[in-house]
């Protein structure tokens, strides 16, 4: 009777680790950039004094594309690691700008999800995240449970720099990471 | 036995509910954002002819142009620079000229930095400081630094008659 119960324990134990052991939750939850070549951001050359607007015949630059799988809202955030620097010089913050002004669906029948911006107009970067969309402030994403596979939902950005007059010559460069978080 | 399979299987249904409790989620994309700051360095000048007129031989004529010449040199290539002076040849009128002794440059400079003229520094063919730039005109963008001159020109008494003409450079470099 001991043996028995010593079996069955040890049966129950290796079916219920079994269990845990094949059990995987598949979670999607991804950002990309599209089209994935204008991961760059280059200005070009520019002189002194000089401004510009960075985009396409499309009206923008790039978009960020989020796919999310699971019916939870979710926010993309932006930050910056620092100045535009080259060496010790630096162009202020307050001179080169980013504003998304569109976003929407990748999937028929492409709703439009702007109203989850925080804001549209031309922002700086920070050190610290600056969250720009948030799907819960979208209708239409809301009353989609805030899932946006297969094909995702795109926020499209564009960016604008302006040169101060007395801003010495040389390649300034700076990193941004854009995140989305659930 | 009986007992401790039932708590050891209350435990393992606890340790799996506390596996599939959520973790916050999260994707980054990071871009990198560039601009090439182009260079600037320039050298002009307001006007490009200065007339003395008709000059008699042993005449002496000075304060010319009237207004100055003024030549203004930009740069934001973060080093020193240099204004330089000189003409490729003197005051000549066919085989006649005026030695470059009788012909000089004299003013001023709105920057920080030295100014060579002395009131009484002759032309040369070889270039000749006027100016060196000083701190923070390395980049002095926008206005850049103005330098302002005359010339003073005496014609030798025993001069030949003639239309004379000299071509006078101004030479930026770092």
């Amino acid at each position: 009777m001991f043996l028995h119960n010593i079996r069955k324990t040890a049966s129950f134990l290796l079916l219920t680790i079994a269990f845990l052991g094949s059990f995987s939750i598949s979670y999607a939850l991804t950002l990309e950039f599209d089209p994935p070549d204008k991961s760059i951001i280059n200005f070009g050359a520019m002189n002194p004094g000089d401004w510009t607007e960075l985009q396409t015949s499309s009206g923008y630059w790039h978009a960020l594309v989020v796919k999310n799988s699971v019916a939870l809202p979710w926010q993309v955030s932006v930050k910056c690691d620092g100045l535009l620097r080259n060496g010790a010089i630096t162009i202020p913050s307050e001179k080169f700008l980013w504003m998304s002004a569109y976003a929407g669906s990748k999937n028929a029948p492409y709703d439009n999800y702007s109203d989850g911006l925080i804001a549209i107009s031309y922002r700086q970067f920070y050190e610290t995240g600056q969250t720009f969309f948030n799907s819960a402030n979208s209708t239409k994403l809301s009353s989609a449970g805030h899932i946006t596979t297969p094909n995702g939902a795109e926020i499209q950005l564009k960016y604008l720099i302006a040169i101060p007059p007395d801003q010495l010559a040389g390649d300034y460069s700076s990193t941004i990471t854009f995140t989305v978080t659930q | 036995m009986k007992f401790f399979a039932k708590w050891i299987s209350i435990f393992l249904i606890l340790a799996f509910i506390g596996n599939i409790s959520f973790a916050v989620q999260s994707a980054s994309q990071q871009a990198t954002f560039t601009v090439d700051v182009a260079s600037v360095f320039e050298l002009s000048i307001d006007q490009g002819f200065i007339d003395f007129g008709r000059m008699s031989p042993g005449e002496t004529k000075w304060n010319m142009p009237p207004a100055g010449i003024m030549v203004q040199a930009k740069t934001n290539g973060g080093k020193q620079w240099f204004l330089k002076i000189n003409n490729d040849t003197p005051f000549t009128s066919g085989k006649n000229v005026i030695p470059n002794s009788n012909f000089y440059w004299y003013g001023w400079s709105n920057g920080t930095g030295k100014w060579y003229g002395t009131g009484n520094n002759a032309l040369s063919v070889t270039p000749a400081l006027v100016y060196s730039s000083g701190p923070g005109e390395e980049n002095n963008l926008p206005q850049g630094t103005i330098s302002f001159l005359k010339f003073k020109l005496k014609v030798p008494e025993n001069q030949a008659p003639g239309n004379y003409i000299t071509v006078v450079k101004f030479t930026m470099t770092e």
